[in-house]
């Protein structure tokens, strides 16, 4: 059905009914997988470099980490790197797409926007999170540290990539121009590594920052994952979810106005 | 001289077929000063190749994303049989298989993947799509690309491919919008028969396509559409029969000569590079002859050919200027 009207009467041979929703994300996510043929292991092999990286880097610039700033960075770098691939590469991605004009093919598909932003998530999830665990893998290695670790942990992890990929996928659509869109997305790195309180408490920053950190997302997307990883450093969890989950709600708001909108 | 500028009123027709794609009064306006399409009325029934021609800026690709879903009209009605296209833009997507003038998105494809992948985007059963894809690579002669990545194929090959990609299982419309781009005149040919292939299984078939003398062999009928709107509709003869009984007089120019002043009874003229064309009534074809071989005397012209006139003549004489395929080829031909 479409629009509450059958397609009945559309020849066989060359019209089909829409796919379930099940089937129509096993083929569009197929087609996301095939697409990333080139990129999908250079994806993955940038996120651990970068992760393992950062952690690994820090322990050469200072010889002595306390154990407390340890914590810090070893659960910090792999929360920014998968909020990077949300709100950075994916903007970035569907700008690029805008550019290229390959944009409105994949808008005349006919795949409900469910399944895209449902692929989208699962594919940032694959690039994601193996990263994340070597990274954290790593970093307790490297400074000895123990981790408390608690099932919350997964969902913690599904729920800061899922609000990241749809706040990315938010400016990615949003946003009409994609030279914008672009400068955004390269606002929002700047934001993130500089002056966010991911990988230090917020207590570091001026009072002002700190109180535009506790609303803007990052901060408690990493409280959510400390609050899976470490007891204690997470201090507030209940505003931390209630943050991301305005964030998440706002922006399947925008796609929903703006994912692959008439103009 | 002024050009000759004329209006052929053929109406949309009205076979009363269920599936004919009604587009009624259609009108895209950008702003107040930008009106892409202004009240355009056509129909097209299934089994039709249908060509729309234009110069660039016409309009026609802003006509074909409203077909499917891209751009809502300003005002005006799109219909599908049942299916009001506007208001139901989901429909327009399944029903409609759109052919961008850009090249698909299939870097990381290899070719019979992407073509088996959009086949079960659209809904075809996994069998019926490997069967069909496998009979599209080889009706466009494809094979030895089969298994080639996107990224290491031609434009011309990318395009054909792109062109399987919405025919594998298409939609009750297909739209087309500058299929043959790239493409080399072999699979030019293999394009063209698979085109009306795709008309012969049932699909109305929409061409969006500034190549004139091709559509002028392929489409059943076309429209012309000139700033934003239909200018003329109708079949390739009909359009070329205000022709009937005039001939296409061109002039090849001398470099740095100047356009000459033409005869009183030349009819219609377009300058393409040095290139001028020029049509004259059959009666004065004495005249125009000698007019040229005067320019060929004077120095002022180098050669010229008298011929019969084709749908690019109605074409200029419709919109005042060439069309971009007529232009590429006399550029070509230096």
């Amino acid at each position: 059905m479409i629009g509450g009207r059958s397609l009945a009467g559309a020849s066989e041979a060359t019209v089909a009914a829409p796919l379930g929703w099940l089937a129509s994300f096993r083929a569009m996510l197929a087609w996301d997988l095939a697409d990333l043929r080139l990129q999908l292991p250079m994806l993955i092999i940038v996120q651990l470099l970068s992760g393992v990286g950062t952690v690994l880097g820090f322990g050469l610039f200072f010889q002595h980490i306390p154990e407390r700033a340890a914590l810090f960075i070893v659960t910090g770098i792999p929360v920014i790197n998968l909020i990077v691939i949300g709100v950075v590469a994916l903007p970035q991605n569907v700008a690029s797409q805008k550019l290229s004009h390959t944009y409105d093919y994949l808008v005349s598909l006919p795949v409900r926007r469910t399944i895209w932003v449902a692929t989208t998530y699962v594919v940032n999830l694959a690039i994601g999170l193996p990263a994340v665990v070597v990274t954290l893998a790593v970093g307790v290695a490297r400074y000895h540290l123990h981790l408390a670790l608690s099932p919350e942990i997964v969902p913690a992890l599904f729920f800061v990539s899922l609000a990241g990929t749809m706040l990315g996928l938010a400016v990615g659509h949003g946003v009409d121009r994609p030279t914008l869109t672009q400068s955004i997305s390269q606002l929002l790195v700047f934001a993130i590594f500089g002056f966010c309180p991911i990988m230090f408490p917020a207590a570091h920053l001026p009072g002002w920052l700190a109180g535009l950190n506790a609303v803007a997302p990052f901060e408690s997307m990493a409280e959510i994952t400390r609050a899976g990883l470490t007891t204690g450093m997470a201090t507030d969890l209940a505003r931390a979810l209630l943050v991301v989950a305005l964030w998440l709600a706002g922006s399947l708001v925008v796609l929903t106005w703006t994912m692959g909108r008439r103009r | 001289m002024p050009l000759e500028r004329s209006s052929i009123e053929v109406g949309p027709k009205d076979a009363g077929a269920p599936w004919t794609l009604r587009i009624e009064d259609v009108t895209k306006a950008y702003d107040a000063k930008v009106v892409a399409n202004d009240r355009i009325s056509l129909a097209i029934d299934p089994g039709e190749v249908f060509g729309l021609l234009g110069p660039n800026g016409a309009g026609k690709s802003t006509l074909v994303k409203q077909l499917v879903g891209l751009l809502k009209p300003t005002s005006g009605r799109i219909t599908l049989g049942p299916h009001d296209l506007v208001a139901e833009p989901a429909a327009a997507r399944q029903l409609c298989s759109y052919l961008p003038q850009v090249q698909l998105p299939i870097d990381s494809f290899r070719a019979v993947e992407a073509i088996r992948l959009t086949g079960a985007i659209r809904g075809g059963d996994k069998a019926t799509v490997r069967e069909r894809a496998d009979a599209m690579i080889e009706a466009l002669d494809l094979g030895e690309w089969r298994r080639t990545l996107g990224v290491r194929l031609s434009g011309g090959v990318k395009r054909l491919v792109g062109f399987a990609m919405v025919s594998v299982w298409p939609g009750r419309v297909v739209i087309l919008d500058e299929p043959t781009n790239d493409v080399d005149p072999h699979r030019r040919r293999l394009l063209w028969q698979e085109i009306r292939r795709l008309g012969e299984s049932g699909a109305a078939v929409l061409l969006v396509t500034h190549n004139v003398l091709e559509a002028e062999k392929s489409v059943d009928r076309l429209a012309l559409i000139d700033g934003g709107r239909v200018i003329a509709e109708g079949t390739p003869s009909a359009l070329k029969a205000a022709d009937r009984g005039r001939l296409r007089l061109q002039v090849m120019l001398a470099p740095g000569a100047a356009r000459p002043e033409p005869p009183r009874f030349v009819l219609s003229e377009a300058l393409v590079g040095h290139n001028l064309l020029t049509t004259i009534s059959e009666a004065d074809a004495t005249g125009g002859i000698r007019w040229a071989q005067e320019l060929v005397a004077a120095g002022v012209a180098e050669e010229y050919a008298l011929g019969a006139t084709s749908l690019e003549d109605a074409y200029i004489r419709l919109t005042g200027e060439v069309s971009a395929s007529f232009a590429e080829d006399e550029r070509a031909a230096g």
